[in-house]
């Protein structure tokens, strides 16, 4: 079942166009994260679904209802911010029954909400202290549990982690979803960070300058990212300009690039003569030089240029036409200087958009 | 702290705020001596509370305290809940803003005197609304506004006046609550009375207080608005005042004087509790 339908959802400011139209659904249940750089409009769009903003074009839909036009106060959204936002002259007790009060749920309801929640966060020591008596993972639970004791239909995120250090950050992250999954809400995240957004969601709808760029699960994203934007956001990937020389079936290609000729497996057909593709760094097989007896195709032979030790692998770096090409290896004794041969398996080669 | 460094602490204070206490301690001791008989400028001083309890006894005396009362905290009152959607309204820059909040703070450059004739010229019975209810029909003959028994010229005059500067104190305390406080308010549901009630109010009760009492203090001991456009069947305590000192009843004078101080006093105190305890719905933490 559809929680939240966008059609043709358009928000301009002025001259600046924030969000150009989007189509988007997502299904009850289901975790989105909202991915993209600074400025890419994924806050305005959550804005625009909690009401904060009023499209400019277009329409929202909440469990099949026509919510355009309606205030936020009256949405069965509930927004967790970036800065917690929690009223910082009332207790925590009074912060989580904030909403409650508001939409007048009875006295026993409100009790049951609230045990339910404070058991569920671990809130149960919290509960007579004030925003600024707690630390930014305790004032996190609490604006979470504010926003999900309303039992929205659909739970929105602002960069609820950006405030918080790495580690608190990963153990919030799991949190988050523990939660979404236990009480089975429909979760709209943004986010910057692409890590936070495949660790967590079901879908990722990638954005850029207003626009969605790609909408997949995370392994599509990361292993078939429709664009060079997507694939340069999302991980690390070596981005090159590339020339189809010759298909030799349906579904392989042979393709002149920066670094030699390379056979390409994919099922969708290069869209142009000249295209951009790319590579994962570490979607690759070193050889040596006893295994180059066997001839392969996708060989590459480099000279190590710079070393970066990275703890669990080694990023090593070569230059190719004038272009700098990353590596990721368990080896960790290749040092720069040192000449390696590597094979880029053809499924690991990713076609994307025609070359501008 | 140890004991050294309070020394220390004192001595830097002491030019400042040594200075202020000394004067303010002079006149409010000397008003007080005078009331109970010290201080006598026209014969033997005598330590008595004969003044008080003539005073006390006056009718007039009483009209005089409830009336500056009245005045004190209808202005206050007023002054801040008209400045407060105002302070809301400019809370985030818009086109026009600065310019609409610049002439919504004039009145603060105007002297209450003058002020007050400026008013009368608008209520006069020849004034510019008689004549202009007369001239658009509404009214046959024209009425007389000045001086009207209720005070309510008064207190649009010291609405007026104090208005800009409760909205002065208001507007920066209204514009450092972060827009996510706000925005959380609405998303939990909470329209826009409510938001005001449980939000807005609590964040900024001191910014409220301050603007209550400074107006209250004022407008308690007013004599300027009284004298031109007051009700002529009752006086302020100042007004009062300085009736007795024109007479040359010094003492009588202390009595209103010290009367004057007291009431600013315990009024403001009264008022900031009392607000401080609805505001935070019933409990003063």
């Amino acid at each position: 079942m559809k929680a939240i339908e966008l059609h043709g959802l358009e928000k301009r400011f002025d001259d600046f166009v924030a969000v150009q139209a989007l189509d988007l659904t997502v299904e009850k249940g289901e975790f989105l994260t909202l991915l993209g750089p600074s400025g890419c409009g994924k806050t305005t769009l959550l804005k625009l679904i909690s009401g904060f903003f009023e499209p400019t074009k277009g329409t929202i839909s909440l469990n099949g209802q026509d919510i355009t036009k309606a205030p936020p106060e009256s949405r069965d959204t509930a927004m967790c911010f970036q800065s917690y936002a929690l009223f910082p002259h009332l207790d925590v007790r009074e912060n989580l029954e904030f909403g409650l009060k508001e939409n007048r749920v009875s006295r026993e309801e409100r009790k049951n909400r609230l045990d339910d929640i404070v058991h569920h966060l671990d809130l149960g020591s919290q509960l007579e202290k004030l925003p600024n008596e707690l630390s930014g993972g305790q004032q996190q639970r609490v604006a979470l549990g504010r926003a999900l004791v309303m039992r929205p239909s659909v739970i929105l995120f602002d960069e609820p982690l950006s405030n918080l250090d790495a580690k608190l950050r990963d153990s919030v992250r799991l949190e988050i979803r523990r939660i979404q999954q236990d009480y089975g809400l429909t979760a709209i995240y943004v986010t910057h960070d692409q890590s936070e957004a495949l660790a967590l969601s079901d879908r990722v709808l990638v954005m850029n300058k207003g626009s969605m760029e790609q909408l997949a699960t995370p392994e599509d994203l990361y292993s078939r990212p429709a664009t060079s934007f997507v694939a340069d956001f999302i991980g690390n990937a070596n981005i090159m300009d590339a020339e189809v020389i010759e298909q030799k079936d349906d579904t392989h290609w042979f393709l002149e690039t920066p670094i030699g000729k390379l056979l390409v497996a994919s099922d969708k057909a290069p869209v142009a003569s000249e295209i951009r593709t790319c590579w994962r760094p570490e979607r690759i097989e070193l050889f040596s030089p006893a295994e180059l007896a066997e001839p392969k195709d996708n060989l590459i032979k480099a000279t190590v240029r710079d070393r970066s030790f990275q703890g669990g692998f080694t990023d090593l770096f070569f230059e190719a036409e004038g272009m700098s090409f990353r590596l990721q290896v368990q080896d960790a004794s290749i040092h720069p200087g040192d000449e390696i041969t590597f094979r880029i398996a053809p499924e690991g080669i990713i076609l994307l958009e025609a070359k501008a | 702290m140890k004991a050294k460094d309070w020394i220390k602490t004192i001595l830097l204070l002491t030019p400042g705020i040594g200075l202020i206490v000394l004067l303010i301690g002079t006149v409010v001791y000397i008003a007080i001596a005078q009331s109970f008989g010290l201080y006598n400028l026209g014969g033997e001083d005598q330590l008595t509370i004969a003044y008080w309890t003539k005073m006390l006894g006056r009718k007039l005396y009483m009209r005089s305290v409830n009336y500056s009362l009245y005045i004190g905290f209808w202005s206050a009152l007023l002054s801040v809940a008209l400045a407060y959607p105002i302070a809301i309204w400019l809370r985030k820059p818009f086109s026009g803003s600065i310019a609409i909040g610049a002439i919504l703070k004039a009145p603060l450059l105007v002297h209450g005197l003058v002020a007050a004739f400026l008013f009368v010229n608008v209520i006069a019975y020849h004034g510019i609304v008689n004549q202009f209810m007369q001239w658009i029909g509404f009214w046959d003959a024209p009425r007389t506004m000045q001086n009207d028994k209720g005070a309510i010229g008064i207190l649009v005059l010291q609405v007026w006046k104090n208005m800009p500067f409760a909205l002065l104190i208001l507007t920066g305390s209204v514009q450092s609550i972060s827009d996510d406080v706000l925005d959380a308010a609405r998303d939990l549901g909470a329209h826009s009375f409510s938001r005001f009630r449980k939000v807005i109010a609590p964040l900024t009760i001191s910014a409220m207080q301050a603007a209550l009492v400074i107006i209250f203090i004022g407008a308690v001991a007013d004599f300027s608005f009284q004298t031109i456009a007051g009700p002529t069947n009752r006086q302020s305590l100042a007004q009062l005042m300085v009736f007795f000192k024109g007479n040359g009843r010094w003492h009588d004078a202390a009595v209103v004087g010290s009367t004057l101080m007291i009431c600013a006093l315990f009024g403001s105190a009264l008022l900031a509790i009392v607000v401080r305890f609805i505001v935070k719905g019933g409990r003063f933490k």
